[in-house]
């Protein structure tokens, strides 16, 4: 991606003002309300955007941040509520008399038309004469660094090329407002990080107030000058990306953004939690529906500390290598597990199978209802896996990691076969205490103690209950047997889980790991010789 | 084992062009037999005298006129409907198929009976109510021609961009939803323009000399001179069809698209690749 002249030189021939401090303008929505049927859409959305400010809409699927979006360019109407532009109504106007530039999701370039000619569309609606507008489109391809392609028509560019002349048309007829819906979304990582950069860098050197919608925090916290985080209709809270993170201000942005560990903890008087034998103050109100004392508590991964002891409260499971810092998993008690970040020097002392300590700094942190919750959000792709702990949870990540992991690894993970590989697979005896991937499926590593299977030690009920202050809770599914006719291909017996748990506590290494690649990905099974586990391609006919 | 089934399947693939040659030889042979007997029994001299025949210019261009002006109503009528149902009316696109089927399915004869008893007297004595009943007619044909242009479309996203850029309704219908539908609309021009040549039953129950009438009239008097005018009217037909096909390929394969044919239009393909 290489722009031919500067953007700003670009910008000067297009005839397109740089930003100057008091251009932009600003948008209010005010209480906007749609109703579709009996779903509450918006459910008394209002946000106050400043001029030249770049607001994202972040939230999950069916929040109701791209009918926001509508509702401000026009396509839809709201309800109730209104929407301001520099303080003017214009609930009422056309779309297409708005002034509002927009980017869409799809590919919306029109097909009839050669790139040049999508950019001066909207000139040519203004009445701007042929040669003026052919030289005001030109002038704003180049700034999107697709001059030497002003000729040729949407079929010949490419996904990213056709999103950045869309880019260009919308900012040709200089919007009072640029509106995004999920622009990059159809892109791949590599073009879609650079287009990200780029709509930033124009916006700011435009100073268009901008609002973009968006399911991607990575985009959303990258780009945004402030973030708005949507459930239901309704907005949970805005604020800069770095406040949200650091702030959140309800357990549903604490979850949305980022990654964080959900811990098991006991609701003491006073309003602090009891967590990892630290009593912690909660933030907020506490929890609505909590049955009892027992919660789960929201801890980032760089929230907790660890250090190597030899008899911890946690084992090593994983180490995920994120440049400056690895995530490394560790295994609390039966089915608790969490990630934590450490630098990477540090964590190069922190094999698979070292016992560590894990501990929670007196700060106020988030506390949600343990039983019957639900994990709103989808992780993405590229983030971990959530490890959390109990079978509503365990529900709740199958239901998130459903098509988005292989069905081995929620298999492995004690969810149930939720996709037609899963379904082929052959009954698989695996307790939790298999160490969950810890970034990706890819990383996925399957670890396995050789003494497990019959091992003598009686798991320490001590264990999971000093670190969850209970025990007996959470244990994993009831495992299917392995077939009669599969015997070659079965695995260890099942047993309890907390004896495997012990068995890594007491310093066993494991005998059998091996990591799967993405290659192999969709047609593998489990399968184990005694005392070890492995992973092979699976056999052509169902076992 | 794979010795024996090899050679079969070798067989098998290089039988299949020669089954191909002989459907189309046997079809081939189906369709020409009767256009060579026609042109036998007319011989050449027969072409010449067509024009010259009483009636023929002034029949051909009472055609050519209903021709006109049924094409231009049913594409008044059927190019916003259809557009309006996919933007707004989803749900009624099966019910408005089903409604455009119902002139194929009720006989011609029914509908000009039904015509004839409704409609207007300064209408039923003019040639033109024909045009109207060759409005229903052609609706199928100019229905589903103009519905898959539109379903190559993403017709929703390229009308709201073109409403944001400040286009009104009917910018963007001349602008943009029109030049994308060309083909489509072309292929509605020629099968109406087609139907309405050679449309007998209706224009012989109002009793008016339209080309094909006046073909059968003809012929009574000078078959010969009638089977040619048939001949060049078939002729003509298949021409302006394999020009439509052809112009239109070629503009859908500038835009992406693929080949052309009357009732399918191709999705826009993208490019691929890096940034």
């Amino acid at each position: 991606m290489t722009a031919n002249t500067t953007p700003n030189a670009a910008m000067t021939a297009a005839g397109i003002g740089l930003a100057d401090g008091s251009s932009g303008t600003s948008v209010l929505l005010e209480d906007l309300t749609r109703i579709f049927g009996a779903t509450r859409a918006l459910d008394g959305l209002s946000i106050q955007m400043a001029p030249g400010e770049l607001v994202a809409l972040l939230g999950p699927s069916g929040c109701g941040k791209t009918t926001a979006l509508r509702i401000v360019a026009g396509f839809e109407f709201a309800d109730a509520g209104s929407v301001l532009i520099d303080g003017k109504d214009i609930s009422s106007v056309h779309s297409s008399r708005r002034d509002m530039g927009m980017v869409f999701q799809s590919y919306s370039l029109f097909p009839n038309m050669s790139a040049l000619d999508n950019v001066a569309f909207g000139l040519r609606m203004r009445k701007m004469g042929a040669g003026q507008r052919r030289k005001h489109a030109a002038g704003l391809l180049d700034m999107v660094g697709l001059a030497s392609q002003a000729a040729q028509y949407p079929h010949q560019l490419s996904g990213g090329q056709q999103q950045r002349v869309a880019l260009a048309r919308a900012l040709a007829i200089e919007p009072r407002v640029l509106l995004l819906d999920e622009p990059l979304s159809a892109l791949d990582a590599k073009v879609r990080q650079q287009l990200r950069e780029q709509i930033r860098l124009l916006q700011q050197q435009l100073g268009t107030t901008t609002l973009f919608v968006t399911h991607d925090q990575e985009e959303a916290l990258s780009m945004a000058d402030r973030v708005g985080v949507m459930r239901q209709g309704k907005l949970e809270q805005i604020a800069a990306p770095d406040e949200l993170y650091s702030d959140p201000a309800t357990p549903f942005v604490a979850e949305f953004v980022g990654v964080m560990n959900r811990i098991p903890g006991e609701l003491q008087a006073g309003g602090t939690v009891l967590v990892l034998g630290t009593n912690v103050p909660v933030r907020g109100q506490g929890p609505d529906g909590v049955d009892g004392n027992a919660v789960d508590v929201l801890v980032r991964p760089e929230g907790l500390k660890m250090e190597v002891t030899e008899h911890g409260n946690g084992i090593v499971t994983t180490r995920t290598f994120l440049g400056s810092v690895t995530r490394v998993g560790v295994q609390l008690s039966t089915d608790v597990a969490v990630r934590i970040d450490k630098s990477s020097v540090e964590a190069a002392a922190l094999a698979p199978g070292t016992s560590v300590s894990v501990t929670l700094p007196p700060e106020a942190v988030h506390v949600v209802p343990r039983a019957g919750r639900q994990l709103t959000r989808e992780p993405d792709a590229h983030e971990p896996a959530g490890l959390t702990r109990g079978t509503g949870c365990r529900q709740a990540r199958e239901e998130s990691i459903c098509g988005r992991m292989p069905a081995i690894v929620s298999r492995m993970m004690g969810a149930p076969a939720c996709s037609r590989s899963a379904r082929e697979l052959a009954p698989v005896s695996t307790p939790a205490t298999i160490a969950a991937p810890a970034r990706s499926p890819d990383s996925m590593s399957l670890l396995v103690s050789p003494a497990t299977a019959s091992s003598p030690t009686a798991p320490p009920r001590s264990f999971s209950s000093a670190v969850s202050g209970r025990s007996g809770q959470g244990r994993p599914r009831p495992q299917k047997p392995a077939s009669a006719g599969d015997s070659a291909r079965s695995i260890n017996p099942p047993q309890p889980s907390s004896s495997r748990m012990a068995s890594l506590v007491a310093g066993e290494k494991p005998v059998a790991r091996q990591t799967r690649t993405p290659a192999s990905r969709s047609r593998m099974i489990v399968s184990s010789a005694p005392g070890t586990a492995e992973i092979v391609p699976r056999r052509t006919a169902a076992a | 084992m794979a010795a024996i089934t090899r050679p079969r399947r070798a067989g098998r693939r290089e039988s299949l062009p020669i089954w191909r040659w002989v459907i189309l030889v046997l079809a081939g042979i189906y369709f020409l037999i009767p256009l060579i007997a026609a042109f036998r029994f007319t011989g050449t001299s027969a072409f010449g005298s067509v024009i010259s025949e009483s009636g023929f210019t002034a029949s051909l261009a009472l055609s050519v006129k209903l021709a006109v002006i049924t094409t231009v109503i049913t594409i008044a009528l059927m190019l916003p409907t259809a557009v309006y149902v996919h933007l707004r009316l989803p749900r009624l696109r099966r019910l408005l198929e089903g409604i455009t089927i119902l002139p194929i399915v009720i006989p011609p004869v029914v509908l000009i009976v039904g015509v004839l008893q409704i409609a207007p007297g300064f209408i039923k004595s003019t040639p033109y109510l024909l045009a109207l009943e060759y409005v229903v007619l052609a609706m199928p044909f100019a229905y589903r021609a103009i519905d898959a242009g539109l379903r190559a479309l993403d017709l929703k996203t390229i009308t709201e961009a073109a409403s944001s850029l400040g286009a009104s309704w009917t910018s963007t219908l001349w602008r943009v939803i029109l030049p994308n539908l060309s083909t489509a609309l072309l292929s509605s021009v020629v099968l109406t323009v087609a139907l309405v040549l050679g449309e007998f039953t209706m224009a012989s129950l109002d009793l008016y000399q339209t080309f094909p009438v006046w073909i059968y009239v003809n012929s009574q008097t000078s078959g010969q001179v009638s089977v040619a005018a048939s001949l060049l009217s078939l002729f003509v037909t298949w021409l302006v069809l394999m020009a439509i096909t052809v112009i239109g390929t070629r503009r859908s394969r500038k835009r992406g698209g693929g080949s052309v044919t009357l009732f399918t239009a191709a999705r826009q393909e993208t490019a691929g690749g890096e940034l």
